[in-house]
């Protein structure tokens, strides 16, 4: 498969009278590293949503891994869910179910695999993320923060997806396990060959893990470059962005 | 079918090698792992040739190893490619066993009997605390020591009283009317139709007025206090409070329970007004009794202590649902299962302590000849 990942194509939102994104176009090729960023309020959230078919763009079209979403079957649809995996920033577990159910449970939707093998599976994904055993049986509600973040990646990741969606992985964790999440992201994207989206805000990550940044402003992508040339961008927006004290002592550290 | 599902043949030159081929991914799988499974495969397998495998993922490389392994002996694999190599290579190096990991439960009937009964004994205890700690909220409400917020109090009777006007007045009609109806088909028999009144005015206004209200504002106001009490606690909002120096049982619970405390002893009045008004409609096209006969009979034969009688419990009753409620709120501890559990709990037991209360009166009220 040749086509892109993701294809945005002048995509309008409109929320009453208010418009978020004005012809926002995107292209992410496969197997990319992307971040998007932007101010507060810029259309980050709003844009992942309509990547992932939560919510319906105004006009414009999206096309996931070449099927444009607005206009594929259910099957096609179904297919593409298979295909793509979502973090969410607060993980979103379910609460009923175990760690092993979570993590399994898109393996028995979208396989007709043995319970035994899809356990097994879902167990090696546990300690792909570096998690223990032990933790398979517990209830979301018994792990720390960044156990949370842990389980939700591995049960976005369990099924092998080509496309995974990350809102703000890092968001919540201390210095350290951010950065060995930022580790788990770079092995993970090694590993298993995929294209990972993020929306995040710690300007650490961005400087060490995606290879592009698409930077998002007045309702639309206002740069999509690597790090290094997109600090050299001139709009004001960009500059505003990376100009903070926050950004400058995450440069000077490295 | 799909020429890509992932399968494997035995080499026709060379039967001691098998190939794969086709994709190799999670959803493609199912039919080659219950192959392997079966374990009809030959004895005389040495090599596995994988160089015809389109696509590959962890998935693939766990069946793969799966495959590799259902041989009780090395087999080797031929023409991997370094992509297929390098998943391998993750999947042996991460696997897990999976094994019942659970831990044991038990299963002696004695001990669970006890470790119930011992559960249980502790919720009535706690549930008692609660009661109590509210009791001192409320006497340290009167020596004004502390204040109630007014705002959520005044909330707290619209959404309790005004908005469940319409449902409780007409489920009680209804009642009245049903009640109405059986009676007066039985004593038209001994053409007695005219003690209908008596029947409908003492049923209604002793028992069913305050009985139904109960029951509705249970299932209504009850179960909505426990949810929301419930997903404040989740939402780590009660915590909130208590930084800020405020009981969450001053801040919470007493709007809440003050509230019902006033509105509901007045929507029993408001069934119980319903209810005879049902009663009379009814009784008017069974018994061709006119308004004016009814109401001048009602009035002459149904004493005021009946009415009084059935208004007695309404505060009892209002104390329990919202105690209830806000405990069962309380104990909500993680997730949106433990809302929907408690929540449950809360309705069954509101109900159930009502009807035992309501039994109790009736003794005491029998045993004090009224």
């Amino acid at each position: 498969m040749d086509c892109p990942a993701i294809e945005i194509s002048q995509l309008c939102k409109r929320f009453d009278t208010n418009w978020i994104h004005k012809d926002l176009s995107l292209t992410i090729p496969q197997n990319q590293m992307v971040a998007i960023v932007g101010g507060s309020g810029c259309g980050k959230s709003t844009l992942l949503k309509q990547i992932l078919m939560l919510e319906a763009p105004t006009s414009g079209s999206i096309k996931l891994l070449g099927c444009d979403c607005a206009k594929a079957s259910e099957q096609a649809l179904r297919e593409v869910r298979a295909k793509t995996g979502v973090m969410f920033q607060q993980g979103a577990l379910f609460s009923s179910y175990t760690v092993l159910e979570n993590v399994a449970f898109p393996l028995k939707l979208f396989t007709k695999l043995s319970r035994k093998l899809i356990n097994e599976i879902a167990l090696f994904k546990l300690s792909l993320v570096g998690l223990s055993q032990d933790v398979a049986h517990k209830y979301p509600a018994e792990l720390s923060g960044g156990m949370v973040k842990r389980v939700a990646i591995a049960r976005a990741i369990v099924a092998d997806p080509k496309l995974i969606f990350l809102d703000e992985p890092t968001a919540g964790l201390d210095p350290e396990s951010a950065a060995d999440f930022d580790d788990l992201l770079l092995f993970l994207h090694k590993s298993l060959r995929m294209t990972v989206v993020m929306v995040t805000h710690d300007v650490d990550t961005l400087y060490k893990v995606p290879d592009k940044i698409a930077f998002l402003g007045e309702g639309r992508v206002l740069a999509f470059e690597p790090l290094t040339t997109l600090r050299q961008n001139p709009h004001p927006l960009v500059q505003q962005y990376f100009s903070s004290a926050r950004t400058i002592r995450a440069e000077t550290a490295l | 079918m799909d020429e890509n599902l992932a399968s494997f043949t035995i080499d026709e030159q060379n039967p001691s090698c098998l190939h794969c081929r086709g994709n190799w991914v999670g959803a493609d799988l199912a039919d080659v792992e219950k192959h392997i499974n079966r374990r009809k495969l030959p004895n005389n397998i040495t090599q596995i040739d994988v160089s015809a495998i389109d696509e590959f993922d962890t998935v693939g490389a766990y069946t793969l190893m799966c495959l590799q392994q259902s041989f009780a002996r090395d087999i080797a694999l031929v023409g991997a490619s370094d992509e297929v190599k390098a998943l391998l290579a993750l999947v042996q190096d991460k696997r897990h066993t999976y094994s019942a990991l659970r831990p044991a439960q038990e299963k002696n009937p004695v001990t669970l009997l006890g470790k119930i009964a011992v559960t249980r004994f502790g919720y009535a205890l706690s549930l008692l605390a609660f009661i109590g700690e509210i009791w001192c909220n409320i006497m340290r409400l009167f020596s004004r020591r502390s204040h109630m917020p007014m705002k959520q109090f005044f909330a707290t009777i619209e959404i309790t009283g005004v908005q469940a006007l319409p449902i409780v007045g007409l489920l009680t009609f209804l009642v009245g009317v049903v009640l109405s109806y059986q009676v007066s088909l039985e004593l038209n028999k001994y053409g007695a139709g005219i003690f209908s009144v008596e029947l409908i005015g003492l049923a209604i206004l002793r028992e069913f007025g305050p009985l139904i209200a109960a029951i509705i504002v249970a299932g209504r106001t009850g179960s909505a206090y426990t949810a929301e009490l419930g997903a404040m606690k989740i939402n780590e909002e009660v915590d909130a409070l208590r930084t800020f120096g405020l009981s969450p049982n001053e801040y919470l619970v007493l709007p809440k329970l003050l509230g019902l405390l006033v509105t509901f002893p007045l929507l029993a009045v408001w069934a119980d007004m319903f209810g005879v008004l049902g009663g009379m409609i009814m009784s008017k096209g069974m018994l061709h009794l006119s308004y004016y006969e009814f109401l001048s009979r009602f009035a002459k034969t149904v004493a005021v202590k009946t009415y009084f009688i059935g208004l007695i419990k309404t505060p009892v009753f209002a104390f329990v649902i919202a105690a209830v409620g806000c405990y069962r709120g309380f104990q909500v501890t993680q997730g949106a299962t433990s809302v929907g559990r408690q929540t449950t709990l809360s309705v069954v037991q509101a109900i159930f302590l009502i009807i035992i209360i309501d039994a109790v009166f009736s003794i005491i009220f029998s045993w004090r000849g009224m």
